[in-house]
């Protein structure tokens, strides 16, 4: 019971981040890039983030660092509720539909490299932390 | 639910079934929402907030799928984890333009 509190709370502070820090890095680096057409910068920014926390989180419980339930809290409720996976693919879709093809390449391999690479950098830190 | 999310991180092996489900479930219904109430429609916002961005943003994931697909290839399963990235977004861009034909129907004949 106290488990599934807790992932809910995570999970809501993790929507919220997503939502306010996502719109915030979104619009902020649109304007610093003066783009005319709007690249899903907060989305691919909060995955990246959320991958990395992900995989600190895992290399610190599989050393039991941490216990199983705050990983399981952290990654199942905040990581996962702070990333997306539906708004990436109606990104996708959408730039599919617009035959925007090079935003669609950039937006799916940035998202693989970035999503990838923090969680690499992230298992890379716990297990040096540890 | 909670041991599959636990065998993550020490690596468990096989497709994840849970996870590409739950993102290509919540895939077709983001797709649907913004399809559906586009332009400003009655009750749109209040749903486009809660359902899209609350709902759809929570229940799906990314961090999970790029925590997966490390694990796989750790284990040296590397075509096992190209597998499941294409799948799981070929299967979401499917699944979100499919919502988004449900929803534009829906519209269209303003049901």
């Amino acid at each position: 019971m106290m488990g599934i509190l807790l992932i809910a709370f995570l999970g809501a502070v993790g929507a919220l981040v997503r939502y306010h820090f996502g719109a915030f890095v979104h619009s902020s680096t649109n304007r610093m890039m003066a783009s005319e057409l709007p690249f899903p910068f907060g989305t691919l920014f909060v995955n990246a983030l959320g991958s990395l926390l992900l995989g600190v989180a895992a290399a610190l419980c599989s050393a039991s660092v941490i216990p199983q339930m705050a990983y399981i809290a952290i990654g199942a409720g905040f990581c996962g509720s702070l990333t997306t996976f539906s708004t990436l693919a109606v990104d996708l879709q959408r730039s599919l539909k617009d035959r925007r093809f090079v935003a669609f390449a950039l937006l799916l391999s940035a998202s693989a490299t970035t999503g990838l690479g923090g969680a690499w950098l992230g298992l890379a830190v716990g297990i040096f932390v540890r | 639910m909670e041991s599959a999310f636990a065998g993550i991180a020490a690596g468990a092996p096989g497709f994840p079934w849970a996870t590409f489900g739950i993102n290509v479930v919540g895939a077709f219904l983001l797709g649907w929402i913004v399809a559906r109430f586009e332009s400003g429609a009655e009750g749109g916002d209040w749903l486009r907030f809660f359902g899209g961005i609350g709902f759809c943003g929570a229940f799906t994931t990314f961090s999970t799928v790029s925590l997966e697909m490390l694990q796989m290839m750790r284990s040296r399963e590397a075509g096992l984890a190209l597998v499941y990235f294409v799948a799981s977004f070929a299967c979401g861009i499917a699944a979100s333009a499919l919502g988004a034909l449900c929803g534009m129907k829906k519209r269209k004949f303003g049901v």
